[in-house]
């Protein structure tokens, strides 16, 4: 079952020219892994840093507290530059979908094909029966508290 | 959506598209007067004689912090003229979530329903989903269309938010502004 999941990992992988694509969970550890490790994508995490490496934790977790969305309200997309690439990631509770991409002007056709990699395999089968039981995701309670802190004093007067 | 990690910003885009004379603009013009100084830049618009947009209108806004980082949010109208068709599509390149701002005039259903169009099959070619808020702008006409023969035309499944307004008055401009950023950043509506 994982190896079919694999598969259609490396296929993605491939027609993108992506160096990485990952599968993680919320808390960001891996579940699936896919790509060789050119130098480029190497660099790409030294670029990253380990501040970077823990923003990146703390937005995928925000994504997912009331940020991100779940699969009935759209996906979360966000891109991070560094150089010489682009991080793309595709938020969609309870998981993420992450492809390291060097050609920037692949960005459109990642898109699209993180998302059909999304909806392509049912994702759920690598959680834990624990991890499954908890799906489908709480909805995070605090909306109101997210859009007073937003715009707190963004008003004049 | 982007991060600049040593900034700790996400950095945000968001544009009003609709037909010519909608009153896209006049939203950008008055939610410059409505943000504290503090939290914007001043109003970028390249225009042709008579006020109308040649290329576009930008007005950058900071919000406060969440989740660690710090929101910019790149304000931008697109110029509503048949001629500007390819101007729409650059301006709308990258952006997270679209403020479509339709005129409640009955002349001007046509134009509403022509542009709403022309800016799903833009996204659609640039393969961007994101999310769309309908402005059903000059509600203090006299001869105003009911809002529902509007947005039936435009969305008859009743897929998109409506939020309405009268721009010109300062009315629905900071409602819509509000609600396309929650849309963005929670995936609610309210
Ligand atoms: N009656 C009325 N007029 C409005 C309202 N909002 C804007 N207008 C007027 O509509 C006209 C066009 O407004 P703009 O904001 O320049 O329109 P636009 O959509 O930017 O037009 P283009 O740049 O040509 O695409 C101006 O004369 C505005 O004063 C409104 O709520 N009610
Ligand atoms: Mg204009």
């Amino acid at each position: 079952m994982k190896g079919e999941a694999y598969t259609l990992l490396q296929e993605t992988r491939q027609e993108l020219g992506a160096s990485v694509i990952l599968i993680a969970n919320e808390a960001g550890q891996a579940l699936l892994y896919e790509g060789i490790e050119p130098p480029q994508t190497m660099d790409l995490l030294a670029a990253l840093g380990a501040a970077g490496l823990s923003a990146l934790q703390e937005i995928i977790t925000a994504s997912f507290k009331g940020w991100g969305r779940n699969a009935h309200q759209g996906d979360q997309i966000l891109m991070l530059e560094v150089d010489p690439g682009i991080i793309l990631i595709l938020a969609r509770a309870p998981f993420i979908f992450l492809v390291i991409l060097t050609d920037k002007t692949r960005l459109g056709l990642a898109r699209l094909l993180l998302r059909r990699l999304a909806n392509q395999y049912p994702w759920e089968r690598l959680l834990t029966t624990a991890q499954r039981h908890e799906l489908p995701l709480r909805k995070d309670k605090s909306m109101s508290e997210t859009r007073k802190q937003l715009f707190r004093d963004l008003w004049a007067r | 959506m982007r991060i600049a990690w040593d900034r700790r910003e996400l950095l945000l885009k968001v544009v009003y598209y609709g037909p010519p004379r909608a009153g896209k603009t006049t939203n950008l013009e008055q939610l410059q007067q409505m943000i504290a100084p503090e939290h914007r830049s001043d109003l970028i618009s390249l225009n042709t004689y008579g006020d109308r947009t040649l290329f576009f209108d930008l007005l950058q806004v900071s919000l406060s912090q969440v989740g660690g980082l710090t929101p910019r949010v790149s304000v931008y109208t697109v110029p509503g003229q048949p001629r500007y068709r390819r101007v729409r599509e650059i301006v709308l390149r990258g952006a997270d979530g679209v403020i479509y701002v339709a005129d409640s005039a009955p002349e001007r259903l046509g134009e509403n329903v022509r542009l709403w169009h022309q800016m799903h099959q833009q996204l659609r070619r640039m393969h961007q989903e994101v999310p769309i808020l309908i402005q059903v702008n000059k509600r203090d006409l006299p001869n105003a269309l009911p809002t529902s023969s509007i947005t039936r035309a435009l969305d008859p499944h009743g897929r998109y938010p409506v939020v309405e307004a009268q721009a010109k008055h300062g009315i629905g401009v900071k409602e819509s502004f509000m609600q396309i950023l929650m849309m963005i950043l929670t995936g609610e509506t309210v």
